[in-house]
């Protein structure tokens, strides 16, 4: 089902998609007019007419009257986002690439949940496109832009309803790193992560970090989560902290990977400290009972 | 240039109409030929030549209907699809990635061969000039062979893709018993030739998902599994025995919940580099790298116009060859190089420049950063990325302009073009 999701929505998706003969952003929708007060899903996708590209950026003005309630960007061809898709001001702002580039025809970006709140058609553009060739000197292509007009309808229907994927797979394993850099962050350590979902998409990040004296945290919910991004400041700076760091899908699937603290150096070991601390106290003890018995 | 065309045209025919010479390329030989002048066309006993070079008055060397490029055998070339196929309930969906022609072939349209027997013979369907089709109406259980093939625009085959195989199979309905759905995970095997035991590094959605090292032959097969139904960005490279790394490969992929892809015919183009990055004028140039076992490398030599040479990779892969820079123009040039071996070319590789000038030669400074390996740790990934968008529409510091300068493309700035070129150097 979600196979034959991901196809009808680029398939129709085609139908709508204008011939160009450079490489152009495309919108795509399973329908011509959008259900007045319902989401819709509207797609936005890259027709590179045979070129292999690896980074992209534009903004989408979204028409007057229309609410953008969510953007989803599960299975898109930009592995990794410069700007995550974000709606400000009356427009969508986007930049990502795709490292070893792409070549197609459907390159599929990421979609706009819209609500329309008028019955007047509206109107998607895109401006200030930029895409740029895999050629390793980052040479612009030629691009044009895009449009799709709407109609609004009253009814409601399966198609033009929006109806989230039904999701129940965690997102994919990722493998995040840390490192430090003497040009970013005034040197401090700092962690980095991307992760991916093919349902429904990624939500967000959070992260936890623990010393974990006395062996590994039972369960994840003890953890003192915080919402965070990439790349995240480490707050333990002597790395003596495990770093737990969770991706959240859209339907609320949680995949957490975890990243060992550095390696401790035997003085910097809980237990070493608790045993010296025991021969410490037996010494002690032994010292003030010879004591003891000695003033007896 | 007119003076040197003019040469070309003389000196070039000369042998041919007095001592009917042999000449040969990867893909035709030419033997006895005969040129006429007046007006009439150059043939032999198994071609025609149309357009010939002849110098019927001084001046007179133009043609509206080619191209003319330097050497005498000129040839097209066309990349072979990477086909691959995915099999679900009764249908097998097919999808390949575009041929790259070059030097005069364009592409029109592709057939797919289907048949039952592995190596065919195959009925063929033509499908238009698309990169995907589904075949439906298949046995499940019943295992599929699929070919494709690319046509040129006369409607003439110029490349055909390896073999993939495909099994259908119903699906299968959740099991009873009030537990939740649990979506069956897919698995996909790519197949293919690098160089001759070298690494093979296979990118899921730009983080590296697992390498392998090729055989001896430089085939290599990595399987992948335990994915969740969706559309992947895949991406291949190898390391050859110097540690010079190819381009990448990029296979966009969708895959179904519980099946099993096979994606075959990859050939990774040929690694490059050169003896010099500074030649004097007339020198020759070595030009050199790895690839697949006795193939033809195809090398190209790119300044205002295009130099196509030849020569064989021996039996580990390695290729040699020492370009004569005196038809060079003074200036910056670049060269690539691809490969073709048993009816598979593979697309070129990566660009490698150099300089001709007036003086003597220096060797080819070996960089302790290689490009867009912003903290020099040998490798371009998230971590360049972070630390580059860090910096994403900053002022810079006077110690990451350095930085910029060296490794990304020196315009002061980080924005969308290093981006880029990070992308392209990205080995994950």
């Amino acid at each position: 089902m979600f196979f034959l999701r991901i196809f009808s929505f680029f398939i129709i998706s085609a139908l709508i998609a204008v011939p160009v003969s450079a490489t152009q952003f495309y919108f795509g929708t399973n329908t011509k007019e959008l259900p007045l007060g319902y989401p819709s899903e509207v797609g936005i996708f890259l027709n590179t007419e045979g070129d292999s590209v690896n980074a992209f950026e534009g903004e989408i003005v979204v028409p007057t009257g229309v609410e953008i309630a969510e953007i989803r960007d599960a299975n898109s061809i930009a592995t990794i986002w410069i700007e995550q898709p974000h709606y400000r001001d009356g427009r969508v702002f986007f930049s990502g690439i795709t490292p070893g580039g792409f070549a197609g025809s459907q390159g599929y970006l990421f979609s706009l949940i819209a609500i329309s709140q008028k019955s007047d058609p509206v109107l998607f553009t895109t401006e200030n496109e930029r895409v740029l060739l895999n050629d390793g000197q980052g040479t612009e292509a030629r691009v044009t832009s895009g449009s799709l007009a709407l109609g609004s309808t009253l009814s409601t229907s399966t198609g033009n309803v929006f109806v989230p994927p039904y999701d129940t797979e965690p997102p994919d394993i990722f493998v995040p790193m840390v490192t430090r850099d003497t040009h970013v962050f005034e040197g401090k350590y700092f962690a980095v992560f991307t992760a991916q979902d093919k349902g429904s998409g990624i939500w967000g990040y959070e992260i936890a970090e623990r010393r974990n004296w006395f062996g590994e945290v039972k369960s994840y919910d003890q953890l003192e989560w915080k919402s965070a991004e990439s790349p995240y400041v480490l707050l333990d700076q002597s790395r003596k902290s495990t770093i737990y760091i969770k991706a959240i899908d859209y339907a609320g699937n949680e995949r957490v990977v975890v990243l060992p603290s550095r390696s401790l150096l035997f003085y910097e070991q809980p237990l070493v400290w608790c045993i010296l601390g025991a021969i410490a106290l037996l010494l002690v003890l032994s010292f003030a009972y010879g004591r003891y018995k000695a003033s007896r | 240039m007119r003076f040197r065309f003019f040469l070309w045209s003389i000196f070039g025919f000369i042998p041919i109409l007095c001592f009917a010479q042999l000449y040969s390329s990867s893909n035709f030989v030419l033997e006895n030929p005969t040129l006429t002048l007046s007006g009439g066309r150059a043939t032999s006993p198994s071609f025609e030549y149309y357009s010939a070079i002849g110098e019927t008055a001084i001046g007179e060397y133009t043609s509206g209907n080619f191209l003319y490029r330097s050497g005498f055998l000129y040839f097209p070339v066309v990349s072979t699809p990477i086909l691959s196929a995915t099999a679900v309930d009764g249908q097998v969906v097919l999808s390949w990635t575009a041929a790259s022609p070059e030097l005069g072939w364009t592409v029109s349209g592709y057939e797919i061969g289907q048949s039952t027997v592995s190596g065919g013979p195959y009925t063929f369907t033509s499908v238009g000039n698309v990169l995907g089709v589904v075949r439906s109406g298949l046995s499940n259980g019943t295992t599929y062979y699929f070919v494709v093939r690319t046509l040129d625009a006369f409607g003439t085959v110029i490349a055909t893709s390896s073999q993939v195989s495909a099994m259908p199979v119903g699906s299968s309905s959740p099991g009873g018993g009030g537990g939740g759905f649990i979506p069956a995970s897919a698995s996909v095997t790519f197949s293919g030739r690098a160089y001759p035991e070298s690494t093979v590094t296979l990118l899921r959605d730009s983080q590296i998902a697992v390498t392998t090292i090729a055989g001896p032959d430089a085939r290599f097969e990595i399987s992948l599994s335990g994915l969740s139904g969706g559309s992947y960005i895949f991406s291949l490279y190898s390391t050859d025995s110097t540690g010079n790394r190819s381009a990448s490969v990029t296979i966009p992929v969708t895959l179904a919940p519980g099946s099993s892809t096979h994606i075959s015919g990859i050939f990774i183009a040929p690694t490059i580099a050169v003896d010099k990055s500074l030649v004097r004028k007339g020198e020759n140039i070595a030009i050199f790298g790895q690839t697949a076992p006795e193939g033809t490398v195809i090398i190209s030599v790119h300044s205002g116009e295009e130099f196509l040479v030849n020569t064989p990779s021996d039996e580990n892969g390695v290729y040699l060859y020492n370009f004569d820079t005196s038809p060079l123009e003074l200036g910056d040039h670049s060269t690539k190089s691809r490969v073709t071996l048993a009816g598979e070319a593979s697309p070129f590789g990566n660009s490698v420049p150099f300089a001709v000038g007036l003086t003597t030669s220096t060797p080819v400074e070996e960089r302790v950063c290689k490009r867009a390996d912003v903290n020099c740790d040998g490798r371009v990934n998230l971590v360049d990325f972070s630390i580059a968008a860090y910096w994403y529409r900053r002022t810079l510091s006077s110690e990451f302009l350095e930085v910029e300068s060296a490794r990304l493309n020196g315009d002061g700035k980080i924005d969308l073009v290093d981006f880029s070129i990070m992308a392209y150097y990205w080995s994950g």
